[in-house]
């Protein structure tokens, strides 16, 4: 294909990656949200082959879509903690999970650090900034979804066993489950991470963000 | 060993609280799931506090690393006339979190004291 031919292709289908920026208008600018998807489209027209038999748009728009959500997730997590902390937050993740898989039980920050070869200030350190980076959050959509319904409760006294059901109600299904399992069955965040099929450091950022969250609703009262 | 953390009642304080109480539970070898309890049941407990505390007034966080325990005290004058109360879902997350819990109001100092249990083959 000559330069001409895939500037020619491109340009065809920018109306595709329009249609996909739309979904995502309240996460991010939406020019930077064409910019992104302009990537995904280009990955799209360079990768393409027609001998599949699929059409072009099938192939383009996942392509489209992958490149804007990797977008959000870098401006997300680059805003809130610097790089090198980042990759720390995650070797430490899944060297938890490696090791709690070979000796079947939680291992020890000393452990880990062991096992990485690093610190056991830099394994907290790391385990701080996966909770710190989930309080900050807050100000996300379940919050909102919770301080409306205990609003709309119109509840006087301090804390009624229905204002903590309803705000429980109200955060998403995974976060409701992990804090029943945590709080009212009683299973450590190792346990709750199998039972689920998540790691452990989401099931720690799962609480820390659901307190705060509850917190937040429940004192507001 | 006892260490002792005076900070001011205020809610972006307990980060720090936070973090002097991983460093000691992970001193103490807890498992990493265990440091990740203390750190929030730090947290719980000193938002729950200074929530009831008068403006101006000083946190005080005590760390006491015991033989088979490791003990969490925040203490802070209080606008509560008794100690926090025990019906509400803080205090059931707090309760989940720690061994053993505790919580006072003597002459309007409010006190919550948390123990984490630390097992011999705790570090193995």
């Amino acid at each position: 294909m000559s330069t001409q031919e895939r500037d020619q292709e491109i340009a065809a289908h920018i109306g595709l990656v329009h249609h996909v920026a739309r979904h995502y208008r309240s996460h991010a600018e939406f020019e930077d949200l064409l910019q992104a998807g302009m990537e995904g489209l280009i990955f799209a027209v360079d990768h393409f082959d027609s001998d599949l038999g699929n059409e072009f748009s099938t192939y383009a728009v996942p392509c489209i879509r992958g490149s804007i959500q990797h977008h959000l997730r870098d401006r997300i997590s680059s805003i809130r903690i610097p790089g090198r902390l980042q990759d720390l937050a995650l070797k430490v993740s899944r060297a938890i999970d490696e090791l709690t898989q070979t000796h079947a039980t939680a291992p020890t920050i000393s452990s880990i650090a062991g096992h990485l070869g690093i610190s056991v200030e830099s394994v907290l350190a790391a385990l701080e900034v996966n909770q710190t980076r989930a309080m900050m959050s807050t100000d996300d959509e379940s919050l909102r979804m919770v301080e409306s319904s205990i609003e709309d409760s119109n509840l006087q006294e301090f804390e009624s066993r229905e204002s903590v059901l309803q705000a429980l109600r109200a955060l998403p299904k995974l976060e409701q489950k992990v804090v029943l399992l945590r709080f009212y069955e009683n299973l450590t965040q190792t346990q709750i991470a199998k039972e689920l099929d998540i790691s452990q450091m989401q099931v720690s950022r799962i609480l820390a963000r659901t307190l705060t969250t509850l917190r937040g609703s429940l004192t507001s009262l | 060993m006892t260490v002792a953390l005076h900070l001011p009642a205020e809610p972006g304080y307990a980060v720090l609280a936070r973090t002097l109480a991983a460093s000691i539970a992970a001193r103490c070898d807890l498992a990493y799931d265990r440091v990740e309890d203390v750190r929030l049941a730090i947290d719980e407990a000193f938002n729950q506090v200074v929530l009831n505390a008068p403006a101006d007034a000083e946190i005080i966080c005590t760390f006491i690393e015991e033989v088979g325990a490791l003990e969490f005290m925040v203490q802070c004058r209080t606008l509560l006339e008794d100690a926090l109360p025990t019906n509400t879902f803080s205090w059931t997350v707090l309760s989940a979190l720690a061994d053993e819990l505790h919580t006072s109001n003597i002459d309007g100092v409010l006190t919550v004291v948390a123990r984490v249990h630390v097992q011999d083959n705790e570090a193995a």
